[in-house]
Protein backbone atom coordinates (compact mmCIF):
# COMPACT_ATOMS: atom_id res chain seq x y z
CA UNK A 1 0.00 0.00 0.00
CA UNK A 2 1.35 3.40 -1.02
CA UNK A 3 0.25 6.37 1.10
CA UNK A 4 1.25 9.96 0.37
CA UNK A 5 0.38 12.85 2.69
CA UNK A 6 1.31 16.50 2.55
CA UNK A 7 1.34 18.33 5.92
CA UNK A 8 1.38 21.64 4.00
CA UNK A 9 -1.95 20.91 2.33
CA UNK A 10 -5.16 22.54 3.58
CA UNK A 11 -6.87 19.13 3.70
CA UNK A 12 -6.67 17.54 7.16
CA UNK A 13 -4.02 14.81 7.45
CA UNK A 14 -6.52 12.13 8.49
CA UNK A 15 -8.65 12.96 5.43
CA UNK A 16 -5.58 12.64 3.20
CA UNK A 17 -4.74 9.30 4.80
CA UNK A 18 -8.26 7.92 4.38
CA UNK A 19 -8.33 9.16 0.76
CA UNK A 20 -5.00 7.42 0.19
CA UNK A 21 -6.35 4.10 1.44
CA UNK A 22 -9.52 4.45 -0.68
CA UNK A 23 -7.39 5.25 -3.74
CA UNK A 24 -5.30 2.11 -3.17
CA UNK A 25 -8.52 0.08 -2.89
CA UNK A 26 -9.68 1.54 -6.22
CA UNK A 27 -6.33 0.76 -7.85
CA UNK A 28 -6.75 -2.82 -6.68
CA UNK A 29 -3.52 -2.77 -4.70
CA UNK A 30 -5.37 -3.13 -1.41
CA UNK A 31 -7.86 -5.99 -1.59
CA UNK A 32 -10.52 -7.72 0.51
CA UNK A 33 -9.10 -9.46 3.58
CA UNK A 34 -5.80 -7.60 3.44
CA UNK A 35 -4.39 -6.19 6.65
CA UNK A 36 -3.48 -2.51 6.69
CA UNK A 37 -0.25 -1.54 8.46
CA UNK A 38 -0.64 -1.17 12.22
CA UNK A 39 -1.54 2.42 13.16
CA UNK A 40 1.63 2.94 15.15
CA UNK A 41 3.76 1.53 12.31
CA UNK A 42 2.16 3.77 9.68
CA UNK A 43 2.41 6.82 11.98
CA UNK A 44 6.16 6.24 12.52
CA UNK A 45 6.65 5.61 8.83
CA UNK A 46 4.94 8.89 7.84
CA UNK A 47 6.29 10.74 10.89
CA UNK A 48 2.81 11.81 11.96
CA UNK A 49 0.80 11.40 15.17
CA UNK A 50 -0.61 7.93 15.80
CA UNK A 51 -3.99 9.48 16.71
CA UNK A 52 -4.18 10.94 13.20
CA UNK A 53 -3.81 7.45 11.73
CA UNK A 54 -6.34 6.04 14.20
CA UNK A 55 -8.78 8.80 13.27
CA UNK A 56 -8.39 7.93 9.58
CA UNK A 57 -8.89 4.23 10.33
CA UNK A 58 -12.01 5.03 12.40
CA UNK A 59 -13.39 7.06 9.50
CA UNK A 60 -12.81 4.13 7.15
CA UNK A 61 -14.43 1.77 9.65
CA UNK A 62 -17.50 4.02 9.85
CA UNK A 63 -17.71 3.78 6.05
CA UNK A 64 -17.55 -0.01 6.37
CA UNK A 65 -14.34 -0.28 4.34
CA UNK A 66 -12.27 -1.77 7.14
CA UNK A 67 -12.85 -3.82 10.26
CA UNK A 68 -11.02 -2.73 13.40
CA UNK A 69 -10.51 -5.53 15.90
CA UNK A 70 -8.35 -5.35 18.95
CA UNK A 71 -5.25 -7.42 18.41
CA UNK A 72 -6.05 -8.19 14.80
CA UNK A 73 -5.45 -4.80 13.25
CA UNK A 74 -7.33 -3.16 10.38
CA UNK A 75 -8.72 -5.66 7.88
CA UNK A 76 -10.26 -4.60 4.56
CA UNK A 77 -13.89 -5.77 4.32
CA UNK A 78 -16.02 -7.03 1.42
CA UNK A 79 -17.12 -3.41 1.01
CA UNK A 80 -13.91 -2.89 -1.04
CA UNK A 81 -15.60 -4.71 -3.93
CA UNK A 82 -18.25 -1.97 -4.09
CA UNK A 83 -15.55 0.45 -5.21
CA UNK A 84 -15.35 -1.21 -8.64
CA UNK A 85 -17.99 1.05 -10.25
CA UNK A 86 -16.41 4.21 -8.83
CA UNK A 87 -12.95 3.06 -9.93
CA UNK A 88 -14.38 2.77 -13.42
CA UNK A 89 -16.23 6.09 -13.58
CA UNK A 90 -13.67 8.29 -11.80
CA UNK A 91 -11.07 8.31 -14.63
CA UNK A 92 -13.88 9.23 -17.06
CA UNK A 93 -14.97 12.08 -14.78
CA UNK A 94 -11.39 13.33 -14.45
CA UNK A 95 -10.81 13.08 -18.20
CA UNK A 96 -13.98 15.09 -18.77
CA UNK A 97 -12.83 17.70 -16.21
CA UNK A 98 -9.46 17.99 -17.95
CA UNK A 99 -11.18 18.36 -21.32
CA UNK A 100 -13.04 21.36 -19.87
CA UNK A 101 -9.77 22.78 -18.46
CA UNK A 102 -11.08 22.43 -14.90
CA UNK A 103 -8.61 22.31 -12.03
CA UNK A 104 -8.83 19.44 -9.54
CA UNK A 105 -10.32 21.91 -7.05
CA UNK A 106 -12.91 23.12 -9.53
CA UNK A 107 -14.01 19.56 -10.30
CA UNK A 108 -14.10 18.76 -6.57
CA UNK A 109 -16.22 21.86 -5.98
CA UNK A 110 -18.70 20.68 -8.61
CA UNK A 111 -18.89 17.27 -6.94
CA UNK A 112 -19.39 18.91 -3.52
CA UNK A 113 -22.21 21.00 -4.92
CA UNK A 114 -23.88 17.96 -6.43
CA UNK A 115 -23.81 16.30 -3.00
CA UNK A 116 -25.93 19.05 -1.41
CA UNK B 1 1.77 8.70 -11.05
CA UNK B 2 2.16 6.36 -13.99
CA UNK B 3 4.54 3.45 -13.92
CA UNK B 4 5.72 1.27 -16.73
CA UNK B 5 4.90 -2.33 -16.00
CA UNK B 6 8.03 -4.32 -16.85
CA UNK B 7 7.44 -7.36 -19.01
CA UNK B 8 8.99 -10.51 -17.61
CA UNK B 9 12.36 -11.42 -19.02
CA UNK B 10 12.27 -14.23 -21.60
CA UNK B 11 13.08 -17.76 -20.51
CA UNK B 12 16.80 -18.53 -20.35
CA UNK B 13 16.56 -21.81 -22.27
CA UNK B 14 15.12 -22.76 -25.64
CA UNK B 15 12.80 -25.82 -25.87
CA UNK B 16 15.71 -27.88 -27.25
CA UNK B 17 17.94 -26.90 -24.33
CA UNK B 18 15.11 -27.68 -21.91
CA UNK B 19 14.90 -31.22 -23.31
CA UNK B 20 18.66 -31.55 -22.89
CA UNK B 21 18.53 -30.33 -19.27
CA UNK B 22 15.70 -32.72 -18.48
CA UNK B 23 17.77 -35.51 -20.04
CA UNK B 24 20.96 -34.73 -18.12
CA UNK B 25 19.58 -33.56 -14.77
CA UNK B 26 16.31 -35.51 -14.63
CA UNK B 27 16.40 -38.72 -16.67
CA UNK B 28 20.05 -39.69 -16.04
CA UNK B 29 19.87 -39.62 -12.21
CA UNK B 30 16.62 -41.60 -12.27
CA UNK B 31 18.21 -44.17 -14.62
CA UNK B 32 21.16 -44.50 -12.18
CA UNK B 33 18.70 -45.00 -9.31
CA UNK B 34 16.67 -47.54 -11.31
CA UNK B 35 19.81 -49.56 -12.18
CA UNK B 36 20.71 -49.57 -8.47
CA UNK B 37 17.18 -50.64 -7.52
CA UNK B 38 17.16 -53.43 -10.14
CA UNK B 39 20.52 -54.77 -8.90
CA UNK B 40 19.35 -54.70 -5.27
CA UNK B 41 16.10 -56.46 -6.16
CA UNK B 42 18.00 -59.13 -8.12
CA UNK B 43 20.09 -59.94 -5.03
CA UNK B 44 17.00 -60.37 -2.82
CA UNK B 45 17.25 -64.20 -2.56
CA UNK B 46 20.83 -64.00 -1.27
CA UNK B 47 20.18 -61.35 1.40
CA UNK B 48 19.49 -61.71 5.12
CA UNK B 49 16.14 -60.36 6.30
CA UNK B 50 16.15 -57.72 7.71
CA UNK B 51 19.25 -56.16 6.22
CA UNK B 52 21.53 -53.67 7.95
CA UNK B 53 20.66 -50.08 6.97
CA UNK B 54 22.58 -48.01 9.49
CA UNK B 55 26.12 -48.20 10.81
CA UNK B 56 27.41 -46.99 14.15
CA UNK B 57 30.57 -45.02 14.81
CA UNK B 58 32.57 -48.27 15.21
CA UNK B 59 31.80 -49.40 11.65
CA UNK B 60 29.39 -52.18 12.61
CA UNK B 61 25.65 -52.16 11.88
CA UNK B 62 23.28 -50.68 14.48
CA UNK B 63 20.07 -50.28 12.49
CA UNK B 64 18.09 -52.78 10.44
CA UNK B 65 15.32 -52.57 7.87
CA UNK B 66 13.78 -54.21 4.84
CA UNK B 67 15.28 -54.28 1.36
CA UNK B 68 12.16 -52.50 0.10
CA UNK B 69 12.85 -49.50 2.36
CA UNK B 70 16.35 -49.09 0.90
CA UNK B 71 15.01 -49.33 -2.66
CA UNK B 72 12.26 -46.81 -1.86
CA UNK B 73 14.76 -44.46 -0.24
CA UNK B 74 17.11 -44.50 -3.25
CA UNK B 75 14.34 -43.95 -5.78
CA UNK B 76 12.43 -41.47 -3.62
CA UNK B 77 15.35 -39.17 -2.83
CA UNK B 78 16.77 -39.19 -6.36
CA UNK B 79 13.39 -38.49 -8.00
CA UNK B 80 12.59 -35.73 -5.47
CA UNK B 81 15.94 -33.92 -5.70
CA UNK B 82 16.38 -34.14 -9.45
CA UNK B 83 12.77 -33.01 -10.00
CA UNK B 84 13.25 -29.93 -7.76
CA UNK B 85 16.51 -29.01 -9.49
CA UNK B 86 15.32 -29.58 -13.06
CA UNK B 87 12.05 -27.69 -12.53
CA UNK B 88 13.81 -24.65 -11.11
CA UNK B 89 16.58 -24.59 -13.73
CA UNK B 90 14.11 -24.95 -16.60
CA UNK B 91 11.96 -22.11 -15.20
CA UNK B 92 14.96 -19.79 -15.12
CA UNK B 93 14.59 -16.45 -16.86
CA UNK B 94 17.44 -14.71 -18.56
CA UNK B 95 19.25 -11.93 -16.77
CA UNK B 96 22.11 -9.59 -17.70
CA UNK B 97 24.48 -11.37 -15.32
CA UNK B 98 26.49 -14.38 -16.35
CA UNK B 99 25.44 -17.36 -14.25
CA UNK B 100 27.03 -20.78 -13.91
CA UNK B 101 24.61 -21.82 -11.16
CA UNK B 102 22.39 -23.94 -13.46
CA UNK B 103 25.45 -25.99 -14.43
CA UNK B 104 26.43 -26.34 -10.77
CA UNK B 105 22.91 -27.46 -9.80
CA UNK B 106 22.64 -30.04 -12.59
CA UNK B 107 26.17 -31.34 -11.84
CA UNK B 108 25.18 -31.54 -8.16
CA UNK B 109 22.06 -33.51 -9.04
CA UNK B 110 24.15 -36.05 -11.00
CA UNK B 111 26.76 -36.22 -8.22
CA UNK B 112 24.20 -36.81 -5.49
CA UNK B 113 22.36 -39.52 -7.41
CA UNK B 114 25.67 -41.28 -8.18
CA UNK B 115 26.72 -41.22 -4.52
CA UNK B 116 23.33 -42.52 -3.42
CA UNK B 117 23.16 -45.22 -6.11
CA UNK B 118 26.71 -46.47 -5.43
CA UNK B 119 26.45 -46.17 -1.66
CA UNK B 120 23.07 -47.80 -1.13
CA UNK B 121 23.60 -50.49 -3.77
CA UNK B 122 27.05 -51.13 -2.27
CA UNK B 123 25.78 -51.59 1.26
CA UNK B 124 23.23 -54.12 0.03
CA UNK B 125 25.87 -55.83 -2.17
CA UNK B 126 28.12 -56.29 0.91
CA UNK B 127 25.38 -58.32 2.62
CA UNK B 128 24.91 -60.97 -0.07
CA UNK B 129 25.30 -64.50 1.27
CA UNK B 130 25.22 -63.44 4.93
CA UNK B 131 22.91 -65.30 7.29
CA UNK B 132 22.81 -62.46 9.81
CA UNK B 133 23.05 -58.81 8.76
CA UNK B 134 24.93 -58.05 11.99
CA UNK B 135 28.03 -59.67 10.44
CA UNK B 136 28.26 -57.00 7.72
CA UNK B 137 31.55 -55.14 7.80
CA UNK B 138 32.17 -51.51 7.03
CA UNK B 139 30.47 -50.16 3.91
CA UNK B 140 32.43 -46.93 3.57
CA UNK B 141 34.15 -48.11 0.37
CA UNK B 142 31.06 -47.96 -1.93
CA UNK B 143 30.27 -44.45 -0.70
CA UNK B 144 33.85 -43.28 -1.32
CA UNK B 145 33.71 -44.87 -4.78
CA UNK B 146 30.36 -43.14 -5.37
CA UNK B 147 31.82 -39.75 -4.40
CA UNK B 148 34.75 -40.24 -6.82
CA UNK B 149 32.66 -41.53 -9.74
CA UNK B 150 30.06 -38.83 -8.98
CA UNK B 151 32.73 -36.15 -9.36
CA UNK B 152 33.61 -37.49 -12.81
CA UNK B 153 29.94 -37.73 -13.90
CA UNK B 154 29.20 -34.33 -12.36
CA UNK B 155 32.06 -32.72 -14.28
CA UNK B 156 30.80 -34.24 -17.53
CA UNK B 157 27.27 -32.99 -16.73
CA UNK B 158 28.69 -29.50 -16.01
CA UNK B 159 30.09 -29.27 -19.54
CA UNK B 160 27.01 -30.79 -21.19
CA UNK B 161 24.59 -28.41 -19.45
CA UNK B 162 23.84 -25.38 -21.60
CA UNK B 163 24.68 -21.92 -20.26
CA UNK B 164 21.58 -19.73 -19.74
CA UNK B 165 21.01 -17.05 -22.39
CA UNK B 166 22.11 -13.63 -21.20
CA UNK B 167 19.85 -10.67 -21.47
CA UNK B 168 21.07 -7.54 -23.19
CA UNK B 169 21.65 -5.17 -20.25
CA UNK B 170 19.80 -2.35 -22.00
CA UNK B 171 16.64 -4.49 -22.07
CA UNK B 172 16.78 -5.07 -18.35
CA UNK B 173 13.75 -3.87 -16.45
CA UNK B 174 15.92 -2.69 -13.55
CA UNK B 175 15.73 1.08 -13.82
CA UNK B 176 12.46 2.58 -12.67
CA UNK B 177 11.35 6.16 -13.22
CA UNK B 178 11.76 7.94 -9.89
CA UNK B 179 8.52 9.03 -8.23
CA UNK B 180 8.24 12.83 -8.12
CA UNK B 181 8.09 13.92 -4.48
CA UNK B 182 7.49 17.37 -3.05
CA UNK B 183 10.07 18.44 -0.46
CA UNK B 184 7.58 18.36 2.44
CA UNK B 185 5.61 15.32 1.29
CA UNK B 186 5.55 12.17 3.46
CA UNK B 187 5.29 8.86 1.67
CA UNK B 188 5.05 5.31 2.96
CA UNK B 189 4.91 2.09 1.01
CA UNK B 190 4.52 -1.27 2.67
CA UNK B 191 3.56 -4.73 1.60
CA UNK B 192 3.72 -8.22 2.99
CA UNK B 193 5.91 -10.80 1.30
CA UNK B 194 5.00 -14.46 1.61
CA UNK B 195 5.37 -17.62 -0.45
CA UNK B 196 2.70 -18.72 -2.92
CA UNK B 197 0.20 -21.11 -1.30
CA UNK B 198 1.54 -23.81 -3.60
CA UNK B 199 5.06 -23.40 -2.19
CA UNK B 200 3.80 -23.62 1.39
CA UNK B 201 1.78 -26.77 0.62
CA UNK B 202 4.75 -28.44 -1.11
CA UNK B 203 7.12 -27.42 1.70
CA UNK B 204 4.95 -28.82 4.46
CA UNK B 205 4.13 -31.96 2.45
CA UNK B 206 7.83 -32.72 1.79
CA UNK B 207 8.83 -31.75 5.33
CA UNK B 208 5.98 -33.80 6.80
CA UNK B 209 6.84 -36.93 4.83
CA UNK B 210 10.57 -36.66 5.62
CA UNK B 211 10.02 -36.06 9.35
CA UNK B 212 7.37 -38.75 9.62
CA UNK B 213 9.80 -41.14 7.91
CA UNK B 214 12.62 -40.26 10.32
CA UNK B 215 10.43 -40.43 13.41
CA UNK B 216 8.86 -43.74 12.34
CA UNK B 217 12.19 -45.35 11.49
CA UNK B 218 13.53 -44.22 14.86
CA UNK B 219 10.47 -45.45 16.70
CA UNK B 220 10.90 -48.83 15.02
CA UNK B 221 14.56 -49.04 15.95
CA UNK B 222 13.71 -47.56 19.38
CA UNK B 223 16.45 -44.93 19.16
CA UNK B 224 16.86 -43.26 22.55
CA UNK B 225 17.57 -39.88 20.93
CA UNK B 226 14.18 -39.69 19.28
CA UNK B 227 12.87 -36.75 21.33
CA UNK B 228 15.94 -34.69 20.43
CA UNK B 229 15.20 -35.23 16.75
CA UNK B 230 11.53 -34.37 17.24
CA UNK B 231 12.57 -31.18 19.05
CA UNK B 232 14.98 -30.31 16.23
CA UNK B 233 12.28 -30.90 13.63
CA UNK B 234 9.96 -28.53 15.50
CA UNK B 235 12.71 -25.89 15.65
CA UNK B 236 13.37 -26.23 11.91
CA UNK B 237 9.65 -25.86 11.27
CA UNK B 238 9.46 -22.72 13.44
CA UNK B 239 12.55 -21.18 11.84
CA UNK B 240 11.19 -21.83 8.33
CA UNK B 241 7.84 -20.28 9.24
CA UNK B 242 9.65 -17.17 10.53
CA UNK B 243 11.68 -16.95 7.30
CA UNK B 244 8.57 -17.25 5.11
CA UNK B 245 6.51 -14.26 6.28
CA UNK B 246 7.85 -10.71 6.00
CA UNK B 247 6.69 -7.14 5.84
CA UNK B 248 8.62 -4.83 3.54
CA UNK B 249 8.38 -1.05 3.85
CA UNK B 250 9.92 1.96 2.17
CA UNK B 251 9.68 5.50 3.54
CA UNK B 252 11.85 8.55 4.24
CA UNK B 253 13.82 6.52 6.82
CA UNK B 254 14.88 4.02 4.17
CA UNK B 255 14.08 0.34 3.65
CA UNK B 256 12.94 -2.07 6.32
CA UNK B 257 12.23 -5.78 6.02
CA UNK B 258 10.71 -7.21 9.15
CA UNK B 259 9.68 -10.77 9.91
CA UNK B 260 5.97 -10.89 10.74
CA UNK B 261 6.85 -11.85 14.31
CA UNK B 262 9.22 -8.87 14.58
CA UNK B 263 12.56 -10.66 14.65
CA UNK B 264 14.73 -10.62 12.61
CA UNK B 265 14.53 -7.17 11.05
CA UNK B 266 16.74 -5.79 8.31
CA UNK B 267 16.85 -2.02 7.90
CA UNK B 268 18.92 0.18 5.63
CA UNK B 269 18.77 3.93 6.40
CA UNK B 270 18.21 6.12 3.36
CA UNK B 271 21.64 7.72 3.87
CA UNK B 272 23.37 4.38 3.34
CA UNK B 273 21.56 3.51 0.11
CA UNK B 274 23.20 4.16 -3.23
CA UNK B 275 20.51 2.77 -5.50
CA UNK B 276 17.65 0.35 -6.05
CA UNK B 277 16.22 -1.61 -8.96
CA UNK B 278 13.69 -4.28 -9.80
CA UNK B 279 15.12 -7.74 -10.46
CA UNK B 280 13.65 -11.13 -11.29
CA UNK B 281 14.58 -13.82 -8.79
CA UNK B 282 14.65 -17.58 -9.16
CA UNK B 283 15.11 -18.75 -5.54
CA UNK B 284 16.97 -22.02 -6.12
CA UNK B 285 19.21 -20.80 -8.93
CA UNK B 286 19.99 -17.31 -7.59
CA UNK B 287 20.10 -18.04 -3.87
CA UNK B 288 20.23 -21.81 -3.53
CA UNK B 289 16.84 -21.98 -1.87
CA UNK B 290 14.03 -20.17 -0.09
CA UNK B 291 13.93 -18.05 3.05
CA UNK B 292 16.77 -16.05 4.49
CA UNK B 293 19.82 -16.55 2.26
CA UNK B 294 23.33 -15.24 1.94
CA UNK B 295 25.39 -15.34 -1.21
CA UNK B 296 28.44 -13.34 -2.38
CA UNK B 297 27.79 -9.75 -1.21
CA UNK B 298 24.04 -10.26 -1.17
CA UNK B 299 21.53 -10.88 1.57
CA UNK B 300 18.41 -12.45 0.14
CA UNK B 301 14.94 -12.60 1.64
CA UNK B 302 13.54 -14.91 -0.94
CA UNK B 303 10.11 -16.45 -0.47
CA UNK B 304 8.86 -16.76 -4.04
CA UNK B 305 10.08 -16.55 -7.60
CA UNK B 306 9.41 -13.39 -9.57
CA UNK B 307 9.90 -9.72 -8.99
CA UNK B 308 12.10 -8.44 -6.19
CA UNK B 309 13.66 -5.18 -5.07
CA UNK B 310 17.43 -5.06 -5.01
CA UNK B 311 18.80 -2.33 -2.72
CA UNK B 312 22.51 -1.50 -3.03
CA UNK B 313 24.29 0.03 -0.06
CA UNK B 314 27.04 2.60 -0.46
CA UNK B 315 29.39 -0.15 0.75
CA UNK B 316 28.41 -2.20 -2.31
CA UNK B 317 26.52 -4.83 -0.32
CA UNK B 318 23.06 -5.69 -1.56
CA UNK B 319 19.73 -6.68 -0.06
CA UNK B 320 17.30 -8.54 -2.29
CA UNK B 321 13.68 -9.00 -1.22
CA UNK B 322 11.03 -10.76 -3.26
CA UNK B 323 7.81 -8.75 -3.06
CA UNK B 324 4.88 -7.90 -5.31
CA UNK B 325 4.54 -4.36 -6.64
CA UNK B 326 8.33 -4.02 -6.53
CA UNK B 327 8.07 -1.31 -9.23
CA UNK B 328 6.31 1.05 -6.85
CA UNK B 329 8.78 0.36 -4.04
CA UNK B 330 11.76 1.03 -6.32
CA UNK B 331 10.18 4.14 -7.89
CA UNK B 332 9.52 5.52 -4.40
CA UNK B 333 13.02 4.68 -3.20
CA UNK B 334 14.54 6.36 -6.26
CA UNK B 335 12.32 9.41 -5.63
CA UNK B 336 13.45 9.55 -1.99
CA UNK B 337 17.11 9.23 -3.03
CA UNK B 338 16.73 12.01 -5.58
CA UNK B 339 15.10 14.25 -2.95
CA UNK B 340 17.88 13.41 -0.47
CA UNK B 341 20.62 14.23 -2.96
CA UNK B 342 18.89 17.45 -4.01
CA UNK B 343 18.46 18.76 -0.47
CA UNK B 344 21.79 17.82 1.13
CA UNK B 345 25.06 19.35 -0.01
CA UNK B 346 27.33 16.47 -1.08
CA UNK B 347 30.11 17.36 1.41
CA UNK B 348 27.83 16.93 4.41
CA UNK B 349 25.79 14.03 3.08
CA UNK B 350 27.31 11.18 5.04
CA UNK B 351 26.53 11.14 8.75
CA UNK B 352 28.43 8.57 10.81
CA UNK B 353 27.05 5.22 9.80
CA UNK B 354 25.63 2.89 12.38
CA UNK B 355 25.44 -0.88 12.13
CA UNK B 356 21.90 -1.55 11.06
CA UNK B 357 21.36 -5.13 10.12
CA UNK B 358 19.90 -6.64 13.24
Amino acid sequence: MLIRVDPASSTALFEQLAAGVRAEVMRGRVTVGQKLPAARELATSLDINVHTVLRAYQLLRDEGLIDLRRGRGAIVTDHARNYAALAESLPRLVAEGKRLNLSANALAALIREAYL
Amino acid sequence: MTLITPTRAPRAYSPGQVRRIIGIGGVTPVVFALIGCALMASWAPELPDPIAIHWGAGGSPDGYGSLASVIAMLLGYVVLFSAIIVVSVVALRSSPQRSSKPRLLIAGSIWLSTVMAFGLTGLVWAQRGLADAADTGSVVAPFVLGVAVGLVFGTVAWFLTPVPARLDASLNDGAQPAMALASHERVSWSRSSRPATRTIVVFFAVFGVLSLGSVLSMALTAAPWMWVTVLLLCLVLLASAVCFYWRVSVDQRGVSVRSEIGVPTFTIPLDEISGARVVQVNPLVDFGGWGLRWTAGKTGIVVCSGEAIEVTRKSGKMLVVTVDDADTAVALLEGLLRRRDASVPPAASSPPSTPTVG
